[in-house]
């Protein structure tokens, strides 16, 4: 065994953090009172080749493996989460789906476009389809040459800023899961109708939208993998998406200790700095060790993707534990913070709003356990359902 | 033992229900939004007599006890956090600390106006270098003919822009310091010198405005200190400690309302083909709130019950606080994850009740400090003495 | 001038589920409530100016319900405790009330709420009103007096009229024809505590006898009013088809 990240990876995790804090950090702030992801800096890491990162070379990426990826998704967590997310769905939903499941001629259309700056999306969420994605309402029908769409997507990140979507909708309803399929859908496309953005508690920086589908035609030839094999595709971009929020959950978690650490050493109170005092000694002392075991977790499932063994379960458990480390980490930094944790003066309030988002973005805590307790029960001959 | 409202109380929170499901409800989310106080409800409550409910009707209160103001308390924070906030400010605190310790002639000069609501009170004690540890209190009163000016600032006042009376803390003895040489002003927000600074930006309570005070030179007569010079430390701790039963009546009520909407909501979200109500990692988390609310529950108001009876209750408030505000963070969080990507719209008021529950993990002294303050009194009945 | 005005307890509807398929309606928390058009009554009264006196039959609710009507600002509250009543028929409540306003020695002004949430049979004002000679009004939404002359906004078809009536007189205060006030707090301390707030009157004191107290109505049995049919969708040209179906109709 290695514990070692490979000269490689140390090389770009340093460039990774560099740009995060030379370029994410002043503007974090901004991005979450504006509610609008920093463009700007999105076009500079695609500049540097952050926003294909795991794609082939041949088509515009950096051909980073997963873990080097997930060192880029911590590294831009641990300046503003709201990025890290918009280039995880970016990334693990919308461009390794395309990877994955597209034509060569697809492949060749789009990935160039998606590491050159253009923003992907993924709609699959719908109004009555959060956690159980088997029960899609949005149609597709081919006639006349091509797909004709109807129906709702709701909760759909970089929803408004996206330039191409990855939809999924039923093509043969009643059947399910094994009646969906994945389309290819531009900005463009008069029948995508841009709705609602959603106001949220945490990740403002995010944007998140509802989407209207209404009418075609979609050429053909846009339908991503194989009819009616849409179900496959979005649980394996799922896995994929899990591993990433785990990565942006670590970094959410590494930042909330971090300025808690700072407040802890300034702050005096009875006479003393509060770093001094046992009760924050144990806050930081539980946090630092459950980001460590976190941290394992996602380099270990990262890992697994990268020697191509199965890795949907450890990306379930890295991303469950992931979040509730960042949460509960955010959490007890805030409360080191006293009065001044809920001032909006202070960072430590927005890193506290975003990590709550974790625990239910990419399946609740809920649908993860379920996931590990399905993993393991299994092996002990009992399938069950949710 | 007896564990039933009287009817008097039982009356009271039936209106309260209605009042803050017509009134307040329908504005919560404008406060949140705005940060601006409703001087319109603000009106009405005072027509009801909310302004004064723990106070005797000699002074235009209402009478009801400190049970009734944790009733008031809970249905408030039931409905807008924030209108809880603005009104434990003003009662649970800066009212109180006249009501306990000022002199007769000072309460008849400001309680009926404060019972009535047309003169707001807040609570003037953390400055900039004493927050939990109330020890280093820099404002000066310095005695000037028959006045005392008032000199330095105050920070994070709860209705510090809407107050029209302030119970301050001052330093008259330097020399001894907030032990034996401070003391409580009552100061006019209309008297020279007195200024409130521009609300603060917080994470939650957007509608309860937060703020600076400066004190430059502010001339405050005599017969305006609350209680005996040189002991306004422990008329404010006093304060404090009656405040934190209602806060914890207040964190009740976040609790409450975090478990029912969690109840509303099962009920009627279908996922894989069932309703999850059906599902135990959503009962399991629905009977846990239950279990928490009801504790709480008990505990807030049987502490309310010693104060009203006269008998010790002060590591029990400091618990209803501690707890209270553990269990409303915890429930308010469970509710939202019951209602998933929902519960973090800002469509939806799940997420305005979890910004807003977090402070009481904080203010009125800390979690931390309440476990220091109660380990400190049992230590102290085994014989042991323990410094923060 | 005096002004009576009759009101009733309900069950909260919130503590009920109907299951149309046991045909049962079940009690999930039995919990009672101010009846509403009885609040818009009482308010109605209130806003009149006159001396208010609250009546209702039964409890511990109907006690609630008047020590809500004081806190809120009636002078006076009677309530008629006994058993007999429970099962009174609009006939019997007649001829209680009647002799009830005896009693009290007439009144200007007799309100009820117009509807009532339980059976909603809403004949003990118009009748009262017969048995006393006196005029009626149903529906009302705006009431004044100027000179003994009652003048009220009522509820007609979809629209509203203005009716006269000479005092005294019995209305029937319309639901959410006006806004309640809410009792102030103090008010509900204080008559909350007072033991005497609420008077109680036996049908004995009224010397009502045996066959004034028996009801004529029995009740027999009760059942769900049929279901409704569903309704039908229309798809592709919907405006067509409706055209064509309101032809047919």
């Amino acid at each position: 065994m290695d514990f070692n990240l490979s000269e490689e990876q140390q090389m770009f995790r340093d460039l990774f953090r560099d740009f995060a804090e030379k370029e994410v950090a002043p503007v974090a702030e901004h991005t979450d009172h504006t509610e609008a992801p920093p463009a700007a800096v999105l076009q500079k890491a695609a500049a540097q080749g952050f926003l294909g990162a795991p794609f082939p070379e041949a088509l515009g990426g950096a051909a980073m493996d997963q873990l080097t990826y997930c060192l880029l998704l911590e590294a831009l967590a641990q300046q503003c989460a709201s990025t890290a997310v918009t280039v995880a769905v970016h990334t693990s939903l919308a461009g390794l789906t395309l990877l994955e499941a597209g034509t060569a001629a697809q492949k060749e259309a789009y990935l160039p476009r998606l590491a050159g700056g253009e923003l992907g999306a993924f709609a699959l969420t719908e109004p009555d389809a959060g956690s159980d994605t088997s029960v899609l309402q949005t149609r597709a029908v081919l006639a006349n040459g091509g797909w004709h769409f109807d129906g709702v997507k709701s909760w759909v990140s970089n929803g408004g800023t996206a330039g191409l979507y990855l939809v999924f909708a039923a093509t043969e309803p009643g059947k399910g899961p094994a009646g969906l399929s994945a389309f290819i859908v531009e900005k463009s496309a008069p029948y995508l109708v841009v709705g609602h953005r959603e106001p949220t508690l945490g990740l403002r920086g995010l944007d998140v939208r509802t989407l209207y589908l209404e009418g075609g035609p979609l050429p053909e030839g846009e339908l991503l993998g194989p009819l009616n094999g849409g179900w496959a595709l979005a649980q394996r971009a799922q896995d994929r998406f899990k591993l990433a929020l785990a990565a942006v959950s670590l970094g959410v978690a590494e930042n909330a200790l971090a300025l808690g650490v700072r407040f802890a050493v300034e702050r005096k109170q009875f006479g003393t700095a509060i770093a001094q005092k046992g009760a924050i000694q144990t806050y930081l002392a539980d946090c630092a060790t459950e980001i460590e075991s976190v941290r394992h977790l996602v380099h270990h499932a990262a890992w697994l993707a990268d020697q191509g063994q199965p890795y949907a379960r450890a990306a379930a458990m890295a991303k469950y534990l992931g979040a509730r480390v960042a949460k509960d980490t955010a959490n007890k930094m805030l409360q080191v913070h006293g009065g001044y944790g809920f001032s909006d003066e202070y960072a430590i309030s927005r890193v506290y709003r975003d990590s709550r988002a974790l625990k239910i973005v990419g399946g609740t805590d809920e649908v993860q356990r379920f996931l590990v307790a399905q993993a393991v029960l299994q092996e002990a001959g009992v399938a069950i359902q949710p | 033992m007896e564990f039933t409202f009287t009817p008097q109380h039982l009356a009271l929170r039936r209106m309260l229900r209605e009042f803050c499901e017509e009134e307040l409800r329908p504005r919560a989310k404008q406060l949140d939004r705005t940060g601006q106080p409703d001087r319109e409800v603000l009106r009405l409550m005072g027509e009801l007599g909310l302004f004064g409910v723990p106070f005797s009707q000699k002074y235009g209160g209402m009478g009801a006890g400190e049970v009734g103001y944790c009733i008031l308390m809970e249905e408030l924070n039931r409905v807008c956090p924030s209108t809880a906030t603005i009104i434990g400010a003003h009662i649970g605190i800066g009212a109180m600390s006249l009501y306990l310790d000022g002199a007769e002639a000072l309460k008849q000069k400001y309680l009926p106006d404060i019972c009535a609501g047309r003169k707001i009170a807040a609570f003037g004690l953390t400055e900039p270098n004493a927050g939990s540890d109330a020890a280093g209190i820099q404002l000066r009163a310095t005695p000037e003919g028959d006045s005392y000016m008032l000199d330095g600032q105050k920070m994070w006042i709860t209705n510090g822009p809407i107050a029209d009376v302030v119970m301050t803390l001052a330093v008259t003895d330097p020399a001894l310091g907030a032990r034996g040489g401070a003391t409580v002003f009552a100061v006019e927000a209309q008297w020279d010198g007195f200024s409130a600074g521009k609300p603060e930006k917080k994470m939650g309570l957007h509608g309860s405005p937060t703020s600076l005070l400066n004190f430059d030179n502010v001339r405050v007569p005599k017969e305006n200190v609350v209680g005996k010079l040189g002991l306004g430390f422990v008329t404010f701790m006093k304060t404090l400690d009656i405040g934190r039963v209602s806060l914890g009546a207040a964190t009740l009520g976040g609790a409450q309302v975090a478990l029912e909407a969690a109840l509303r909501w099962a009920k009627v979200r279908s996922q894989f083909g069932r309703s999850i109500a059906h599902m135990q990692s959503i009962q399991f988390m629905l009977a846990d709130m239950a279990a928490d609310v009801e504790a709480l529950r008990s505990l807030v108001y049987r502490t309310a019950w010693l104060v009203d009876n006269g008998q010790p209750f002060i590591r029990e408030a400091g618990m209803c606080k501690l707890l209270g505000s553990e269990i409303a963070s915890r429930c308010i969080d469970r509710a939202l994850q019951i209602h998933g990507a929902l519960g973090l719209s800002r469509d939806f008021h799940l997420e305005r009740g979890w910004r807003d529950a977090r402070i009481a993990e904080i203010f009125e002294g800390t979690n931390e400090v309440q476990r220091i303050v109660i380990a400190s009194e049992l230590l102290q009945e085994v014989g042991v003495r323990i410094r923060p | 001038m005096n002004i009576v005005v009759i009101l009733r307890a309900v069950k909260d509807p919130a503590g009920l589920t109907v299951n149309r398929k046991a045909q049962k309606v079940f009690v999930n928390r039995e919990q009672y409530l101010f009846n509403p058009s009885d609040r818009n009554a009482l308010e109605a009264g209130l806003r009149l100016g006159g001396r208010v006196t609250v009546v209702a039959l039964g409890g511990a609710p109907a006690e609630q319900v008047l020590r809500d009507a004081r806190a809120m600002g009636a002078a006076q509250a009677i309530r008629l405790p006994d058993a007999a009543l429970q099962r009174a028929d609009a006939g019997v409540l007649t001829a209680v009330f009647s002799r009830l306003l005896d009693r009290l020695g007439g009144a200007d002004l007799v309100l009820a709420g117009a509807e009532c949430l339980d059976a909603d049979l809403a004949q003990v004002a118009p009748r009262l009103a017969q048995a006393l000679q006196r005029p009626f009004i149903g529906q009302a939404h705006q009431l004044s007096v100027t000179e003994g002359t009652l003048s009220v906004v009522a509820a007609h078809g979809r629209g509203f009229r203005r009716l006269e009536a000479d005092l005294p007189a019995v209305v029937a205060v319309a639901v959410d024809s006006n806004k309640p006030r809410y009792a102030p707090g103090q008010n509900l301390i204080n008559i909350f505590t007072d033991p005497a707030a609420v008077e109680t009157l036996t049908a004995a004191d009224l010397e009502l006898g045996e066959a004034e107290l028996t009801p004529v109505v029995e009740l027999r049995g009760e059942a769900f009013p049929p279901e409704r049919e569903p309704g039908k969708r229309l798809d592709g040209d919907v405006v067509g088809q409706l055209v064509d179906l309101i032809r047919r109709a």
